[in-house]
């Protein structure tokens, strides 16, 4: 058949499908004539179509189903056979292993006199795809770059004929270290020594930014003479920040043959991996060679193994050991009883502290977990056996339940009170040290439950944290007043109280009443800074404490809606800090008036202070470019002048200098996309760019160039997209994406866009929904979400009686003094239909905002509420 | 160069009318796939149920440097059954190299989900058949990649081909009377592919 007689039929199948039965045979009759074979095919192929109706009834996946993914593992061609050829002067000789992703063969330098023997690995035939090609050559690169006794060293490399690259490797003869080990009997003592041998080599990896990522027995090799090497950097990954574009460290963990049986917790999840994850392997090799067993006892599936690697505290090493028959021990020239003994203490201390699963609380490198074994084997106090007991107390805590860590506070404080008691009785003067001793014990103990140990459980259930910070701070309360006279406490309890203030503030959310934990621990901040000045005037620390104490209540209170507050404790904070711009270190004051000005200009902005704003604003300006200038390459002093910048401009534009403005705004925006050009995978970087790119589309639309604005919109959506993605529950993100889209639903409708209007909308509505529904939703979600669904220009999407309890809620938050809201809240009462309601509303809002000084324009808000007022009356009339 | 920047290139050869860079690509999906695989096969993944089209697309979209290609998502749908196609008959190819020679790979997937091989023939014959249907109408047989391997609705088939449904409503009519009709006279007497039998 040739396509034309197929459309031929078809055409004739398509138009008699579509009639009944009766007209189809007088259709076809006129229509073939006397082409007979014609009508033969069509009616075949009306056949053939009521019969068909069940085929491909479902889609072909749904048909293989999920045994398709079980073809994964074996797509590999069979391999072909090397033995026998010639790679440029070596000869192959036979294959002596294969791994995931090559094969290794003994090799012979065929054109020298004396045969020397060099082991030579070949990527698979079939497996020569970019990413393992890309990995053959990071291995090279690695290897090149590591020149040690006890690693496999590079000697060559190439590619084959069929274009398979090989690698050219140091031929070592030797059998993996833990079979090393058993051979030759070796004892506890014995296999610490060797242990440690290879910790050189990983260490000695770590300083070349290499992570191995696969340590393992079967690639450290023990030779006849007793050296250890090490082999296979196949899936090292290279630290190296020249590298970082390289695929190297971003490849998906689980797309490399890693051998989960040494792996990290870290490593089976798939983040990032650090030199902490070759320690642990460490310490899972060193575990079986101790022991015998692995730290996961039995689990054999895969599934069970990464549970245990993820979850189960492995088991202390001497406890496994005192079970064990008698011939491991044996082996280790020991008995069960005996190897339990050497185990127990250091031993231990030291293989959980390398087995544990947060990175960040293993040893700091594997030069420092050999340097603990040294001590071990001298005799010498372990580093593991204090970090341990800090680990169970956090552990601990961590596990149990509010209850359980309310009462380790409640005899935490008691011990406290007799201790410091004590301490201040002044008894004899041996109990005095002992007590001194405890008391800075019980201090240090208080300091992390309260500080660091807050960092911990800010995961965790929430009545549990209230408790614990409350008995925190009512601990921290009889330390105050224990040690009245001495500074030194006196200055960490203000610091504890600014932290407990953080976290309350963060714990109970933006939520008005709630915050007034956050405000009293502020406020007793304060007050020991106040007393600590005046004590002390020369003190400039503490009152640079005044100065911070007073910041934190000013962003509470900015938080909390109370601007004037706000502004208060700003002012006061600055007053300080201007104080002591003779007196301390000049950047330190700058960068604090640096941090503090803009806070104002914002809060004088919300106000209507334009003109207030725009002065505070440049006073940050001029102060950070006096800062980039001295430290041009400073990142923090860029985006200082950046957002210095842009705020300035948007004050200027605002204020109706239109161009000068936008100027401004894009040397804001040029030294933000700088700074992300530099770090290009930096959140804040992201963000920073994303919001000004809101404040830059708002200023563009005002002027009326509703494209630029509708690109710039873009920008920041996407961006915040970005950032939501990779961080699904920071809402601060979908915030964002929110206010990218209500903004782009806008200008898209204004410009007839309808179709993506629409899209853009409906979907900023479904998002919004999800925030202002939360507990913790601000004014500024619940305000997005009312104006939209006030003034969308797509009339069917519009809802002002939807939009009405959310705007009175967003007013309750700030107190009835943001004339936003209350704008937002007459706009929904009269799309509602509630004029009257609508006008004393918006009367609110106007008196909130300052009217024009004499000769000056009214600013922006201000024509904004007088025009909307205007409307409201019209339509009462 | 990074995985996500090299599916990015590919995908724009591809876009450029090089289809023979399909074949630079499916290793990656592989290699992408295999994880997601680890995934379900380490019990990560218990909130959902195992779609195959989905996971292809997840393994896709991973490897996609999203903001930089995926605007166009007609593209990434068509790209993706094309893919699909292909997995699948890799799939069907290497449980016939099974049943040929050696013992049966075990794989823990296969134990709670059994697949009936009646149905791979079937996904076999239909992809044979497809060709052959190319050679008459390449459109047609593109309608029926889109949406029988590819598992797209009518709509999306609609946008990828940049055709009306009701275009893509008749393409399919026929080539699926057309493919009934091709399989039947394969199949001969066997009765596999009988409405009625039903394997269909």
């Amino acid at each position: 058949m040739t396509p034309e007689r197929w459309k031929q039929i078809r055409d004739l199948f398509d138009a008699a499908v579509e009639r009944s039965q009766e007209e189809r045979t007088a259709f076809l009759q006129q229509a073939c004539g006397p082409d007979q074979e014609l009508r033969g095919e069509v009616d075949s192929l009306l056949d053939a179509h009521a019969g068909s109706s069940r085929l491909m009834a479902q889609p072909a996946a749904a048909l293989a189903a999920a045994s398709l993914l079980s073809v994964l593992p074996r797509t590999a061609r069979p391999e072909e056979a090397m033995e026998g050829r010639r790679l440029g002067p070596y000869k192959i000789l036979r294959r002596i292993g294969s791994g995931g992703m090559g094969s290794v063969y003994a090799a012979a330098r065929a054109d020298e006199q004396f045969e020397k023997i060099v082991a030579v690995k070949i990527v698979k035939p079939g497996l020569d795809n970019a990413t393992i090609v890309r990995r053959f050559r990071n291995e090279r690169q690695v290897l090149a770059s590591l020149e040690h006794p006890n690693i496999g060293r590079l000697l060559d490399g190439g590619t084959t004929s069929e274009g398979l690259p090989y690698l050219v490797m140091e031929y070592i003869e030797g059998t993996p270290l833990d079979q090393y080990c058993d051979h030759h009997r070796l004892s506890v003592a014995e296999r610490l020594a060797l242990f440690r041998v290879v910790c050189e080599a990983v260490h000695c990896a770590h300083q070349n930014l290499v992570v191995h990522r696969d340590l393992k027995p079967g690639n450290i090799l023990v030779t006849a003479q007793g050296v250890p090497k090490l082999l296979d950097f196949g899936i090292a990954k290279l630290l190296r920040p020249e590298y970082s574009n390289q695929a190297l460290g971003q490849t998906t963990p689980g797309t490399h043959p890693m051998t989960p049986k040494y792996a990290s917790p870290e490593q089976v999840r798939g983040e990032p991996i650090t030199t902490a994850s070759d320690q642990y392997s460490l310490g899972v090799l060193l575990y079986l060679l101790l022991t015998g067993q692995s730290p996961y006892g039995r689990a054999e599936s895969r599934g069970d193994l990464i549970e245990a690697i993820c979850e189960a505290d492995p088991e202390a090493p001497s406890e496994v050991a005192s079970r064990l028959d008698p011939s491991p021990c044996a082996g280790r020239s020991t008995t069960p009883r005996g190897l339990a003994g050497l185990l127990r203490g250091d031993l231990d201390a030291i293989l959980l502290t390398t087995l544990r699963k947060e990175p960040q609380r293993r040893y700091a490198s594997v030069e420092r977990l050999s340097e603990d074994i040294r001590k071990h084997l001298f005799q010498l106090p372990v580093s593991a056996r204090n970090l341990t007991t800090a680990y169970r107390v956090h552990k601990f805590i961590l596990r149990h339940t509010a209850a359980v860590a309310a009462a380790i506070l409640v005899s935490l404080a008691l011990l406290a009170s007799t201790v410091t008691s004590a301490y201040y009785a002044r008894t004899a003067r041996r109990e005095k040290v002992i007590a001194e001793r405890r008391f800075q014990d019980v201090r240090q103990l208080a300091r992390f439950v309260l500080l660091e140990f807050d960092d911990a459980i800010r995961s965790g259930e929430t009545s549990a944290r209230k408790v614990l910070l409350d008995k925190g701070l009512d601990y921290l309360h009889r330390l105050s007043l224990e040690s009245a006279g001495d500074p030194q406490i006196q200055s960490e309890l203000m610091d504890g109280y600014l932290k407990v203030g953080d976290v309350q503030n963060n714990l109970y959310g933006p939520h008005l009443g709630e915050r007034a934990g956050a405000k009293q621990s502020y406020r007793k901040a304060l007050e020991i800074a106040g007393a600590l000045a005046d004590a002390e005037p020369a003190n400039q620390a503490a009152r640079r404490n005044i100065a911070r104490a007073s910041g934190k209540l000013g962003d509470l209170a900015a938080l909390g809606g109370d601007r004037k507050e706000a502004l208060d404790h700003y002012r006061r904070a600055l007053g300080v800090f201007e104080a002591l711009a003779g007196k301390t270190p000049a950047g330190e004051a700058r960068r604090d008036i640096v941090e503090i000005t803009p806070r104002i200009g914002l809060l004088q902005y919300q106000i209507g202070d334009l003109r207030g704003a725009l002065a505070s604003y440049s006073r940050s300006l001029a102060l950070a470019e006096q800062w980039t200038d001295q430290d041009a390459r400073n990142p923090e002093a860029r985006r200082a002048f950046a957002l210095a910048s842009y705020r300035v401009g948007e004050m200027m534009a605002r204020s109706g200098q239109t161009q000068a403005g936008l100027e401004r705004l894009r040397r804001g925006l040029a030294t933000f996309e700088d700074l992300l050009t530099a770090s290009p995978t930096s959140p804040e970087a992201r963000r920073d760019l994303s919001a000004v790119s809101l404040v830059y589309g708002d200023i563009l639309s005002t002027a009326g160039m509703d494209k630029d604005a509708i690109e710039s919109f873009r920008r920041a959506l996407s961006l915040s997209e970005s950032l939501a993605r990779e961080d699904p529950r920071n809402k601060q993100y979908q915030r964002d994406v929110c206010a990218a889209l209500g903004r782009l639903a806008d200008l898209l409708a204004k410009a007839g866009q309808m179709g993506e209007a629409r899209v853009v909308t409906q979907r900023a509505l479904a998002e919004l929904r999800e925030l202002v529904d939360l507990p913790e939703a601000s004014e500024f979600d619940l305000q997005q979400y009312v104006w939209l669904l006030v003034t969308t220009p797509l009339a069917d999407l519009r809802n002002p009686h939807l939009a009405l309890p959310y705007a009175s809620k967003a007013v309750a938050l700030t107190n009835g003094t943001d004339p936003r809201t209350l704008d937002m809240l007459a706009l929904a009462y009269h799309g509602a239909g509630d004029t009257a309601l609508a006008i004393t509303a918006e009367e609110h809002a106007l008196a909130l905002v300052p009217p024009a000084r004499a000769g000056e324009a009214a600013s922006d808000l201000r024509k904004d509420l007088e025009a909307n007022l205007a409307l409201f009356r019209k339509a009462m009339r | 160069m990074e995985p996500r920047n090299q599916v990015t290139q590919i995908l724009a050869e591809i876009n450029r009318g090089n289809q023979a860079a399909i074949e630079q690509l499916l290793p990656l999906v592989y290699d992408e796939l295999r994880r997601i695989a680890g995934h379900y096969m380490a019990g990560e993944r218990k909130d959902h149920t195992l779609q195959p089209t989905a996971v292809v697309h997840e393994a896709f979209l991973r490897l996609v440097d999203q903001q930089a290609e995926w605007e166009n998502r007609a593209h990434f749908l068509g790209v993706a059954a094309t893919m699909m196609r292909r997995v699948l008959l890799d799939y069907a190819k290497a449980k016939q190299a099974d049943r040929r020679g050696g013992p049966r790979h075990k794989v823990e997937l296969e134990d709670n989900m059994a697949v009936s091989e009646d149905r791979l023939a079937e996904v076999l014959a239909i992809d044979q058949a497809l060709d052959r249907l190319a050679a008459l109408d390449a459109d047609q047989a593109r309608v029926v990649e889109l949406r029988f391997f590819g598992g797209l609705s009518v709509e999306e088939t609609a946008e990828v081909m940049k055709v009306s449904t009701a275009t893509v409503k008749r393409y399919w009519n026929s080539a699926r009377a057309w493919l009934y009709r091709e399989m039947q006279g394969a199949a001969g007497d066997s009765g596999a592919m009988e409405a009625d039998s039903g394997s269909i």
